[in-house]
């Protein structure tokens, strides 16, 4: 399993608050990484720097050993690192095709010509509806809004538009935060797929039995620092929890 | 509740205008019995029509998330500037007008989507700017357009019978529903005014489509400006503030909701005819003008409430459908 994207060194400094003090993360292809850590341990702006929301104060990000700079997450999104957020991937008043294909719409073509500003929404429609059937995802109707979906479906179809758009490395903040247990399942077998795909994912939670459900490494954060990075078979969650409370260290953001 | 009836009632709530609308006719219809002519129902549209070309542009940046109530002084600038150009030449007399409208609808978004100033206030400083303007430059005075030029046939005209603005008003009808329903800037219209992160997350800059908005409102309120103008023999400085209310009211009573992200111009439209009916009706009965101006404030009022009603609806909608499933 080759390495997929390297964090090395990066700082998040957000005024005087140090959010990210020096962590290195390296991601392997297809590989499931659980980032857990308390509140405000910094778990979200590493995440955000990674997918190009906010530049890191310090350090560099490679992807497959070249040097990238992500100025926004269109780049990232470039080279196929996506974040989804808490609630804010999918546009609630769009139906669900129009979110799977939101940013890469297919033209109408008339007389054998493009026309970029025209939709063709009978193809999208057919496409996503094969394409949560072969995933499936259950909805009522691809011509649904998405705020009438359940919380389970929303974050279903946000991981779906995901692998449709090709990305390598998936990044999920608090996906089953907000939803019932049944749908949890569907959402972690969705990150297996994922996987199985070849696409790597970190699943930022604090589920510890959901991140031992599904992760290949447990890295945690406290105070900003990395304090722990180890294999799933490695360890338990009891020896995680102990990492993110603290017992044993006293790392801190020494500024 | 059941699911299916659940549905049932969202969509018989966001179809209401249209029940509104005929419960409103029959009851005219009983009142009055010219209500149901030809000729009256073509009136009630030819009046409308400048309201229902501008509301079809106030809509659009409605559910972008905006707002503009600039619109009344755009439209004033705009036929004054038709009135001035119009025996000068015909061609001139359209275009510039409407280019106009095109420059200050595009300062407005200038100001709001790329500077990212508050939309309310933004637009509330430039209908005084705008307004102001147009008063130095007539020095407040009427301006005297030609009656039998080309284009007086653009307010009076008619083509098979039927007022040539109507045509203009169905045909802008047309173009914007077309605009927000079938095309890529109509879906990012809508999902700026949603949810415009969901937007920046997949890489979209939205700031354009917002700005381009307020600059199509803008062409919309210039043709609705050269079309007042043509019907006017002369145009006055303070002409676009009567048109603030019934815009405004129309694409609220439409359901378009004032958080952006929702809206349909075809109530919206259905809600300018449903005005025109109001207004009509008050006209056949004799209501005095004061009093009609006290019953429009009170529909202004009942379409806040009747929209808020409806946006909180399709909220709840929500709420219910998640905690079946789950
Ligand atoms: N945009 C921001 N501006 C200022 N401070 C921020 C910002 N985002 C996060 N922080 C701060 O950075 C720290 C880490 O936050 P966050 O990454 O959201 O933590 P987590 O996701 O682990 O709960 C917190 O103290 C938070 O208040
Ligand atoms: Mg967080």
């Amino acid at each position: 399993m080759g390495t997929l994207v390297e964090m090395k060194g990066i700082y998040k400094l957000f005024g005087g608050l140090c959010a990210i003090n020096n962590v290195d993360l390296t991601i392997g292809k297809g590989e499931v990484i659980g980032l857990v850590g308390d509140n405000a341990a910094g778990k979200s702006t590493l995440m955000k720097v990674l997918s190009g929301v906010y530049p890191p104060t310090e350090g560099d990000i490679f992807v497959e050993g070249q040097q990238k700079i992500f100025k926004s997450p269109h780049d990232a999104r470039n080279v196929g690192v996506v974040m989804l957020f808490q609630d804010l991937a999918l546009v609630q008043d769009l139906d669900v095709t129009d979110n799977i294909f939101l940013g890469k719409e297919l033209p109408k073509r008339i007389f054998g010509q493009d026309m970029r500003f025209l939709l063709d929404r009978r193809t999208m429609d057919e496409r996503s509806e094969k394409f949560l059937r072969e995933l499936e995802i259950n909805v009522d109707s691809i011509k649904e809004k998405v705020k009438n979906l359940s919380g389970g479906q929303r974050q279903s179809v946000s991981i779906a538009r995901t692998i449709f758009f090709n990305a390598r490395l998936v990044i999920l903040d608090e996906p089953t935060s907000a939803i019932s247990v049944k749908e949890t399942q569907k959402v972690l077998d969705l990150i297996l797929q994922l996987k199985k795909k070849g696409v790597a994912v970190i699943i930022v939670s604090h589920r510890m039995e959901d991140i031992f459900n599904v992760a290949d490494r447990v890295v945690v954060l406290r105070r900003g620092k990395k304090v722990e990075d180890i294999e799933k078979c490695k360890t338990t969650p009891e020896l995680i929890i102990k990492r993110i409370i603290g017992l044993n260290d006293g790392a801190g953001c020494n500024q | 509740m059941n699911k299916f009836y659940a549905r049932f009632r969202l969509f018989y709530l966001n179809n209401s205008i249209i029940f509104i609308f005929i419960a409103l006719s029959v009851m005219s219809g009983i009142l009055s019995d010219k209500f149901f002519s030809v000729r009256n129902w073509l009136n009630i549209l030819n009046n409308f029509s400048v309201t229902g070309i501008v509301s079809c542009g106030v809509a659009l940046v409605l559910i972008a998330g905006g707002i503009d109530l600039s619109f009344g002084s755009i439209l004033a600038c705009c036929s004054v500037f038709a009135a001035f150009l119009e025996p000068r030449s015909l061609f001139l007399a359209i275009l510039l007008p409407v280019l106009l409208g095109v420059l200050l609808g595009l300062f407005n978004g200038f100001i709001v989507a790329k500077i990212g100033a508050n939309p309310l206030i933004t637009t509330l400083g430039t209908q005084w700017l705008y307004f102001a303007l147009l008063m130095i430059v007539t020095s407040g005075n009427l301006v005297q357009g030609n009656s039998d030029t080309p284009f007086h046939f653009i307010g009076h005209g008619k083509i098979f019978n039927i007022p040539f603005p109507i045509y203009f008003f169905l045909g802008i009808v047309l173009f914007a529903w077309f605009l927000s329903r079938k095309t890529l800037y109509g879906k990012y219209l809508f999902a700026h005014g949603s949810n415009k992160n969901a937007l920046f997350c997949s890489g979209i800059d939205s700031s354009h489509i917002y700005m381009m908005t307020f600059a199509i409102m803008g062409l919309l309120v210039g043709i609705g400006g050269v079309v007042l103008s043509s019907r006017l023999i002369g145009v006055r400085p303070t002409e676009g503030g009567r048109y603030l209310m019934n815009v405004l009211t129309a694409v609220i009573l439409g359901g378009v909701s004032l958080n952006g992200g929702i809206g349909s111009l075809v109530n919206v439209m259905i809600a300018v005819v449903v005005l025109g009916v109001i207004d009509n009706s008050m006209v056949l009965l004799g209501v005095p003008y004061k009093d009609q101006q006290i019953i429009r404030g009170g529909i202004f009022i009942l379409s806040i409430i009747y929209n808020n009603y409806l946006v909180n609806q399709s909220e709840i909608f929500r709420r219910k459908s998640v905690s079946q499933e789950s």
